[in-house]
């Protein structure tokens, strides 16, 4: 469905995609682990067009386009496609949380304003918020924002939702309600591409791991064999690390 | 205080209020509506990074910024004839307080711009926006909220600033008292008697940014 090829990404001198290559199919939940500074996040940047890219191409749906060249009208249409949470939530602060899931449907994609609040109504309801349409989100705790986030994400129906460290901005307290949200989703079939430390998580829910390192993927395997009997010894030492915090 | 300059103060006071309801008031409702629209849009190319505007929108600031504002008064009114361009005393000050008031505006509507995260604008693309749609819908209103303050400073500003007008024939409040102040000779007391109604309209407008900012929303 969505495949990535090649990407290099620099910022100045510093090199921070060398070339990485990832295949998304209908129904994957790839989990990107990797010490910070490998270039994850970047890469889910560029795939989003936030970033864009000194080299690479992509092809989604069949349609084939060089990253580094992609017109302002592609970009906005590509990225309807698509979806994204962020690590700091980036909910629209002048929005209250429904209007927040359903700005990029009225305005974004032109739908009526009954379809989009009946829409996002339901989008809210299934992250628990059914009690808080009408908050701001400074009204909000973390966790409750995030799953705004998500909300917003999946209402506009997406082919793949991209998660750049969803919880790594949350208290302890709230991580546990974000990730049973997204492991919902993964449960229903949503295509997710999803960048975190969420070591149980993605043993658990991801159907691939990736481990990146210094821009390039050092390990894509299944969550079994990642974690039980990983192929490079850079992925054991990165395992290693982590089982000694 | 004598009963002489005391008749005077009372019999003045609605000499000098009257031109400030009809001439101060509406110069400045006007020159700051306009000066608003300009600021918008030279702050917005700016941001926007408008290829041929961006440089034209710096260099207006930097005049405007960068010259009197009595000085520009006298260019459009005393100097633009010279050139064969006859303007009214009061369109010529309105087209000056206008773009003066603009040119500070705009510096303080795209300081307020740029003070909203960049992850707003990073939102709105992944929602499905454009960078207009997100800039109108999502960042404007959280930047004029910022904008409010300085921006009343702007206005409350200007207030005072139409004084100067009085030097290009308009007669508003300043030049009323002075014409009453050269008939009875008491400079002083007129003098103060027209400070304390400009501090009146600005105590008004000081009272109004109060109110309408606590019923703002906090973001």
């Amino acid at each position: 469905m969505l495949k990535i090829m090649d990407v290099h990404k620099s910022f100045g001198p510093t090199e921070v995609l060398k070339g990485v290559s990832i295949n998304v199919e209908k129904g994957d939940v790839i989990t990107i682990l990797g010490p910070s500074g490998s270039g994850k996040t970047t890469l889910l940047r560029c795939i989003n067009f936030l970033e864009q890219a000194d080299r690479g191409m992509m092809e989604f749906d069949g349609e084939r386009l060089p990253l580094n060249a992609v017109k302002k009208k592609d970009k906005i249409r590509l990225r309807k496609k698509t979806a994204f949470v962020f690590q700091n939530y980036n909910l629209f602060r002048n929005k209250t949380a429904l209007e927040n899931v359903t700005e990029g449907l009225i305005i974004g994609r032109k739908m009526s304003k009954a379809e989009a609040i009946s829409i996002g109504t339901q989008a809210l309801d299934k992250v628990g918020l059914q009690a808080r349409y009408n908050a701001y989100p400074h009204e909000l705790s973390g966790g409750q924002q995030q799953r705004v986030g998500i909300a917003r994400a999946i209402a506009t129906q997406p082919e793949v939702i991209l998660f750049d460290e969803p919880t790594s901005a949350l208290d302890p307290e709230w991580i546990g309600e974000v990730l049973s949200v997204m492991r919902t989703l993964a449960q229903e079939g949503m295509t997710m591409l999803i960048v975190t430390h969420e070591m149980t998580f993605a043993r658990q829910v991801a159907s691939r791991v990736l481990l990146m390192d210094e821009g390039v993927i050092v390990e894509e395997n299944t969550p079994e064999l990642f974690f039980g009997a990983p192929q490079k010894e850079r992925t054991r030492q990165f395992l290693k690390t982590l089982q000694n915090r | 205080m004598n009963e002489r300059i005391l008749r005077i103060l009372i019999e003045s006071f609605w000499q000098i209020l009257l031109p400030g309801l009809t001439m101060t008031i509406p110069l400045t409702i006007l020159s700051f509506t306009f000066g608003l629209i300009l600021a918008l849009l030279a702050a917005l190319v700016q941001v926007a990074e408008i290829r041929v505007l961006k440089p034209i929108a710096r260099f207006y600031i930097w005049v405007i910024r960068g010259t009197p504002l009595l000085v520009q008064l006298f260019v459009i009114f005393y100097g633009l004839p010279s050139l064969g361009i006859l303007l009214d005393a009061f369109p010529s000050a309105v087209i000056v307080f206008s773009v003066n008031t603009g040119a500070y505006a705009a510096e303080t509507i795209r300081a307020a711009i740029e003070s909203v995260p960049r992850g707003q604008l990073e939102a709105g693309y992944c929602a499905g926006l454009t960078y207009a749609q997100t800039m109108r819908r999502i960042i404007l209103p959280q930047a004029m909220r910022t904008a409010f303050a300085p921006l009343s400073n702007s206005l409350i500003s200007l207030v005072k600033d139409t004084s100067l007008a009085a030097n290009i024939t308009i007669l508003e409040m300043f030049m009323a008292s002075q014409r009453i102040a050269a008939r009875t000779y008491e400079p002083f007391a007129l003098y103060c008697e027209v400070g304390l109604i400009y501090l009146l309209f600005c105590t008004v407008l000081t009272a109004l940014q109060r109110r309408l900012e606590t019923k703002m929303p906090q973001y």
